[in-house]
């Protein structure tokens, strides 16, 4: 019975290393696709966001300034982790309605798909997000060992953009509404994020809404260290995680309640 | 492999794909409306079992097919399978124009979840199949879409399934490389313990099935041997 038990566990545990390994193939193949043959290669996914973080650096110091110590840091530790949501939810709203023809003939699950789509957009935000980590030790040497545990701080945020990247994906599949609703909420939620301007310069009757922001609270850990050299309060990061628990159970349950019939909606 | 009732209801999509129309049909108490493509399908089959599924266009093979897949869920009714399953229904899904021969030999792998059995050697018996060894290295794109064909077909090839589905339209190129799709074809279907075979040429199915289905209008009309089944499907087709 035993031996029954741990052969049985040894096979999900395969399974599951199988699966992941899948996942990280496809996406490396995406990004393999996206790149390829390109003058600058994976150098691209850095030249896009650094464009965008010079202009905005540019507008926010010399012509509407912010009052920001570093804003290149602040900015840049609130924008990329943005431009990874943004782009993962793009890229999840296409996930399945652009691969019909795939998931009717191939055995693999649509979440395969959906997974290995994010996991692309982790992939390449990764470098930048490096950069910065290597700047910022860089100009503040004392910050080394704080951003060895900065992976603790954006775990949450990671989490969610998985989740709602399946969120996305299946409500997608299901109504093509989807799509353009998302550019509006994106485009309000990035001005209802403290990412250009900081929290304290907001007027105070706007506060409690960006402090319920989802987005805020999961993006502050990580700024908070990246910008002013703080670990973030207990309070801070338990509500992150919480955030990233709730998006996760609720994609399960979207998961679990669209996975079986969303082929027909392709 | 068992089917018991087994009833695929698609939902109207023209009606269901705008959140307008979900929210008109859920304040206005609509039914969920639906189109059936495959009606109370039951069947089972054992280890031995080389079965040619038969039909006029439309008649829910590929449905059939893909149910036994596990690709289309069951609206109703039952569906147990043992075994791994292997598909040769489409040709190349997911083969990416740029890569090359040898990328897409693993890209291949993938699309049917077998990325597990890829290996340098298994990369070259396919390779050899599809006559292509001496392109390995060139893009996909590049390649003729006979070749195409071919090195599409090797990669669903090279596998061991339990269950293999299989449709017929998938062995093509040129006229040498057909009897050697279909030659494999043949050991592919023999080799595995269940095979499911579409076919529209009663030949195929007379010379490799042990048992044939015959499906109308999304219902299995007729479960038996080869002979009576193509039998029955060339009286219906001239009625």
């Amino acid at each position: 019975m035993n031996s029954l038990t741990e052969s049985g566990c040894s096979i999900f545990f395969l399974k599951r290393v199988q699966q992941m390994t899948l996942i990280i193939f496809l996406a490396q193949e995406q990004i393999y696709r996206r790149y390829c043959g390109s003058l600058l290669g994976m150098a691209w996914s850095l030249v896009h966001p650094l464009c965008y973080i010079l202009i905005l650096t540019l507008v926010f110091t010399t012509i509407i300034p912010v009052h920001i110590d570093r804003f290149a840091i602040y900015l840049s530790a609130g924008l990329m982790p943005w431009s990874f949501l943004s782009n993962a939810l793009v890229a999840g709203t296409r996930s399945l309605t652009d691969r019909r023809g795939v998931l009717e003939s191939s055995p693999l699950c649509g979440l395969t798909f959906i997974l290995a789509d994010t996991t692309a957009e982790f992939l390449s935000f990764l470098p930048g997000y490096g950069l910065l980590i290597g700047i910022v030790i860089l100009v503040r040497p004392e910050l080394f060992f704080m951003m060895l545990i900065l992976p603790v701080a954006f775990l949450p945020f990671v989490l969610f953009v998985y989740s709602i990247s399946i969120v996305t994906a299946y409500l997608s599949a299901r109504f093509n509404d989807i799509p353009h609703l998302l550019q509006i909420f994106m485009t309000i939620m990035f001005w209802m994020v403290p990412i250009v301007y900081h929290p304290q310069s907001i007027p105070q009757y706007l506060a409690p809404f960006l402090q319920m922001n989802p987005i805020s609270v999961l993006i502050s850990p990580s700024q908070v260290m990246l910008h002013g050299g703080m670990t973030p309060t207990f309070k801070n990061l338990t509500l992150s995680y919480l955030v990233a628990g709730g998006a996760l159970v609720f994609a399960f349950v979207v998961h679990r309640v669209m996975n079986r019939r969303i082929i027909y909606y392709l | 492999m068992r089917l018991s009732g087994a009833t695929i209801k698609v939902p109207d999509v023209r009606r269901a794909h705008t959140i307008k129309h979900y929210l008109l049909s859920a304040t206005a108490r609509v039914p969920q409306s639906g189109t059936s493509i495959l009606s109370d399908v039951t069947l089972e089959a054992r280890p031995g079992d080389r079965i040619g599924v038969i039909g006029r266009n439309g008649a829910g093979k590929s449905t059939l097919i893909k149910m036994v897949a596990g690709i289309y869920p069951l609206t109703s009714g039952l569906r147990e399978v043992n075994g791994h399953i292997t598909t040769m229904l489409d040709r190349g899904i997911g083969l990416e124009s740029e890569a090359s021969l040898r990328r897409n030999v693993k890209i291949g792998l993938a699309y049917q979840n077998m990325l597990h059995a890829y290996s340098v050697e298994l990369e070259k018996e396919i390779l050899e199949f599809a006559e292509l060894t001496d392109r390995a290295n060139d893009p996909f794109k590049v390649l003729s879409s006979g070749m195409k064909a071919r090195f599409a077909f090797a990669i669903s090839l090279f596998q061991a399934p339990q269950i293999l589905l299989l449709d017929e339209a998938f062995a093509t190129g040129d006229a040498a490389f057909i009897h050697k799709a279909v030659t494999a074809m043949r050991r592919q279907v023999s080799e595995a313990p269940i095979s499911f075979l579409i076919s529209h040429d009663n030949n195929l199915i007379l010379d490799i099935c042990n048992r044939a289905l015959l499906l109308q209008d999304g219902h299995l009309i007729a479960d038996g041997t080869p002979d009576a089944i193509i039998d029955r499907y060339n009286h219906s087709c001239r009625g």
